[in-house]
């Protein structure tokens, strides 16, 4: 039997036409779920120059400055270790470089800040980032709060920025979220940087 | 006809591929010196929280900028913040008049870079301002959580006109606030 001779079973729509819809269809279903799910990590628009765009692995150096508090620089070894052994693209390593971590004895109305010196060419890049914990504000804080703010400020040190409703250790407001290593989506928020 | 069907995915993943190439490499960050990105150590969604966290609540005018510091690599700024209105003031730790000062993180470093926290902005000279205030020592204050402890005041005030002067939250995504400084200051009040 010839394919041409073959009788379709009528329907409200042609073949055809069904085909073409899909066609159109299905690059915009596409389109409209996968910028659902990215719109979970945020970029700061800038990462270490010099590592790979992807695959495993980008070795980024932190600096350990002055830590007047032992307690702040055993929990930023922590954190340090949690991105490390997390699916993210990166290794961090204690050595020296232009991103540095350190603690204040100030009273600050932050747990930890991120100062970064951006290079805005056309990749955009970091020159320096100084991490800063307030040891005030850490000693308010348990264990797993402290690790989180430091696996935060880490994250914003590698070129990730604030995300909102707990969905990782980026969280924008004050909120802890009992995260004890990155989450998925600080983990991609990573891994579209390196 | 089949020719323009088949044409038709291209073109559709060309759309998509460059849509999404425009989102990841989006940035929320003005171009500035130096950003800061903080996680602060509080957050209030409402006046009573900040009432009850705060040492002082006053309307006023930064007056100037008083001293630039930097240690452990955090600049800070201090300015000089004349009261005009007290909201709130538990320990009685100012007055109408007196001038106070306000410390925040940002400003100028010693190697001329200039830092200011994205969500919460330097003050700047002249501006009017109703701030849920920390003592960090005597006469000196901090803002409690940042962003959410400061509100703008619209329009030019003075201490003739406030009452009537509405406010508005800096940060509108957590406080919900709308109304004047009277309106204010009986939310303040109340227990």
């Amino acid at each position: 039997m010839s394919r041409s001779s073959t009788k379709q079973p009528r329907t409200w729509i042609s073949r055809r036409w069904r085909r073409l819809l899909i066609l159109v269809l299905a690059p915009v279903f596409a389109l409209l779920t996968t910028t659902g799910q990215a719109s979970g990590y945020a970029l700061e628009g800038l990462r270490w120059h010099g590592t790979p765009t992807s695959g495993c692995c980008a070795y980024i150096h932190v600096q350990f400055n002055t830590f007047s508090s032992s307690n702040d620089r055993s929990v930023m070894t922590d954190a340090m270790n949690a991105w490390t052994g997390s699916p993210a693209n990166v290794i961090l390593q204690a050595l020296p470089g232009n991103l540095t971590v350190e603690d204040t004895t100030a009273t600050e109305p932050w747990v930890g800040a991120t100062f970064s010196n951006p290079n805005w060419g056309s990749t955009g890049s970091f020159v320096w980032v100084h991490v800063v914990m307030s040891i005030p504000s850490m000693n308010a804080l348990g264990y797993s709060a402290q690790k989180e703010a430091s696996m935060h400020e880490l994250g914003h040190a590698m070129g990730i920025d604030h995300t909102y409703g707990c969905i990782g250790v980026m969280e924008g407001t004050a909120t802890f979220c009992g995260y004890s290593s990155p989450s998925s989506d600080d983990v991609a928020g990573i891994n579209a940087l390196y | 006809m089949l020719k323009h069907i088949r044409a038709l995915p291209i073109a559709a993943v060309a759309v998509a591929a460059t849509f999404l190439a425009g989102c990841s490499t989006s940035s929320s960050h003005p171009k500035k010196d130096v950003q800061v990105d903080a996680k602060w150590a509080q957050s209030f969604t409402n006046i009573h929280d900040l009432t009850a966290h705060s040492d002082i609540a006053v309307a006023g005018s930064f007056a100037k900028v008083t001293n630039h510091t930097y240690i452990s690599n955090v600049p800070s700024t201090d300015f000089s913040f004349t009261v005009m209105r007290i909201l709130s003031d538990k320990k009685h730790l100012t007055s109408v008049g007196s001038a106070i000062t306000i410390d925040q993180t940002g400003g100028d470093t010693p190697d001329g870079y200039h830092a200011e926290v994205g969500d919460d902005p330097l003050f700047t000279v002249g501006e009017n301002a109703v701030l849920f205030l920390h003592q960090v020592s005597p006469g000196k204050f901090q803002v409690i959580g940042g962003p959410n402890g400061r509100f703008k005041v619209n329009g030019a005030a003075n201490a003739a006109s406030l009452a009537s002067t509405t406010v508005t939250p800096f940060n509108v995504e957590t406080v919900k606030f709308t109304g004047t400084i009277d309106q204010l200051a009986a939310e303040v009040a109340k227990p």
